[in-house]
């Protein structure tokens, strides 16, 4: 059965337990939730030898904090900048046996914005409606539906050591993304044609600033407000990536835990590819948009899963 | 059939516009997809007279093969597949019914002659969207046809019924949200722990009246 595994001694902002999607619900209003940058996840699952959907945290915290409970192997990826065990650093990118009563600091001070916390057989979490992603906003999935707390107790799989310590082949590690200054490719549509062609040209040539306004629901840009003649629009359907302006003008981008259906003007969709790089920026950084057609947007996300597949195949090496 | 309008919403999914409004036609629609499984269609989403198709693995193979499907549809509606009529409770006492001043202002209308109209018609569930079983319900009378709250309310109860625009919907839980609020039912309208949610695409839905105190006495199922 289930071991508790770690007690949580500071959850740091934002914690939650992550993994693969709630497909098939979105007819009945339910979001997606699942990973926000899902490179640095399947990572760190890799790391300790789970399935790239493994259950983990996700965490935009800048300190987090817990001992160990049970023995067990852990994996970081994501934005950490030093792992301590009992206060001793440890290399970042491989993966650690952890022992009862060992004491794991990790701190960020990336540029990027989420760490990824595997474990080798993953935490436990509920599983409502095919998934134990938790999505906050509607209680769902993770420890109760609730982000992570301090004082929690995280359980996992009795199969939670490996036998070999993995490291992260040289030049994967997703640090390798992060930057206060990123550009993303958008799909463009489908309500472009609401905008003039000059609010259009100003949307793709300025760099936009992160706000403060940032949730697994969605993030706020400012610094440019896009202008739109006419708001009368019904819902509509709206993905993770999603970009809508508001009256405010100041560009609203949907992430995992986003709604459904919006009612706001869809300027574009950030492609899946650069989806990540977008979700680990934080808040005052700047981020530009280039317009791309859906092929290019493909192509390139068939590349990055492709790494991805070929470092999950090759099981035996390390 | 060049005459059918679609635009991508980022690389996976199309969206398909003009769609009959009519949800009857809608899922007749899409039951007709469906039956194409090599088409690649994972999702099918209808939003007012949209179609938002999203595709299974990474992006269809072929987009205008679903075009050419879709043009190919005759519009049946399939009467057989109707679901029973729901009856959901609803209580419009002023503790509920938060919007109550403003509607009589704006419909121009005592509370009770817009209770009458609210509860005449029959509404059809044409889509969720929002929240987790927020029901968007068409049918709303034209006379109760109001825009939506200027500026959204922080905070909206549980089961709140509100009206906005030509539709009527629930909060199937709390949340900020931006329709008038004309009472509360007592319903639970999504409890994930079960796997049968209370209503139904395309279901047919009427409101009756309860009291406070039967509203105060139900228990939520």
């Amino acid at each position: 059965m289930d071991l508790p595994l770690i007690r949580i001694i500071n959850s740091g902002n934002l914690s939650t337990l992550q993994a693969v999607c709630r497909f098939g619900f979105s007819d009945f209003g339910i979001p997606k939730s699942g990973f926000q940058d899902r490179i640095s996840a399947h990572l760190a699952n890799w790391l300790v030898g789970n399935k790239r959907f493994n259950t983990l945290i996700e965490s935009y915290a800048n300190y987090f904090e817990f001992e160990v409970i049970n023995d067990c192997s852990m994996g970081v990826q994501g934005a950490c900048s030093e792992i301590r065990i009992n206060g001793q650093s440890v290399s970042l990118d491989q993966a650690h046996h952890l022992r009862v009563n060992d004491r794991i600091q990790l701190f960020n001070n990336t540029y990027g914005a989420i760490l990824y916390l595997a474990m080798a057989g993953g935490f436990t979490a509920t599983e409502v409606l095919g998934s134990t992603s938790t999505d906050i906003a509607n209680g769902l999935g993770g420890l109760n539906g609730l982000p992570l707390a301090s004082q929690d107790i995280l359980k996992g799989s009795k199969f939670n050591m490996l036998r070999q310590a993995r490291s992260i082949p040289e030049g994967l590690s997703s640090r390798g993304y992060f930057s206060k200054n990123v550009t993303v490719h958008v799909i463009a549509g489908p309500e472009d044609y609401l905008f003039t062609k000059e609010v259009i040209d100003n949307f793709y040539s300025h760099a936009f600033l992160l706000s403060a306004e940032i949730s697994r629901v969605g993030y706020r840009l400012t610094g440019h407000p896009i202008h739109v003649d006419s708001y009368d629009i019904p819902s509509k359907t709206v993905l993770p990536g999603t970009i809508q302006i508001p009256p405010s003008g100041d560009p609203i981008i949907l992430m995992a835990d986003g709604p459904v259906t919006g009612g706001y003007p869809r300027m574009g969709v950030v492609a899946k590819v650069d989806q990540p790089i977008l979700a680990q920026l934080r808040s005052g950084g700047r981020v530009r948009f280039l317009a791309c057609l859906p092929e290019e947007a493909r192509t390139r996300e068939a590349n990055q899963r492709q790494w991805i597949e070929e470092l999950y195949h090759k099981k035996t090496e390390r | 059939m060049g005459s059918i309008r679609w635009r991508y919403l980022g690389e996976d999914a199309i969206e398909i516009s003009d769609i009959s409004s009519n949800i009857h036609i809608q899922l007749g629609l899409r039951d007709y997809l469906k039956g194409f499984p090599k088409l690649g269609i994972a999702s099918f989403m209808f939003t007012d007279k949209t179609l938002t198709l999203v595709s299974e693995k990474y992006g269809f193979m072929s987009v205008s093969h679903i075009i050419d499907r879709v043009a190919a549809y005759q519009h049946k509606v399939n009467e057989n597949v109707r679901l029973p009529l729901r009856i959901i409770p609803i209580c419009y006492d002023e503790a509920f019914a938060l919007d109550q001043r403003k509607l009589e202002d704006i419909c121009k209308l005592d509370y009770e002659e817009i209770i009458a109209l609210h509860l005449n018609v029959e509404y059809t569930v044409a889509m969720f969207g929002f929240m987790p079983g927020f029901p968007y319900l068409n049918g709303l009378p034209l006379s109760l046809s109001i825009p939506r709250l200027k500026s959204p309310r922080k905070i909206i109860p549980k089961g709140s019924v509100g009206i906005a625009n030509e539709m009527c919907g629930i909060y199937p839980n709390q949340t900020p949200g931006g329709w008038h609020i004309i009472g509360r039912s007592p319903l639970s309208l999504f409890d994930p722990s079960k796997n049968v949610m209370p209503l139904t695409l395309g279901q047919m839905v009427k409101f009756e009246r309860i009291s406070k105190k039967d509203f105060d006495g139900f228990t939520f199922n």
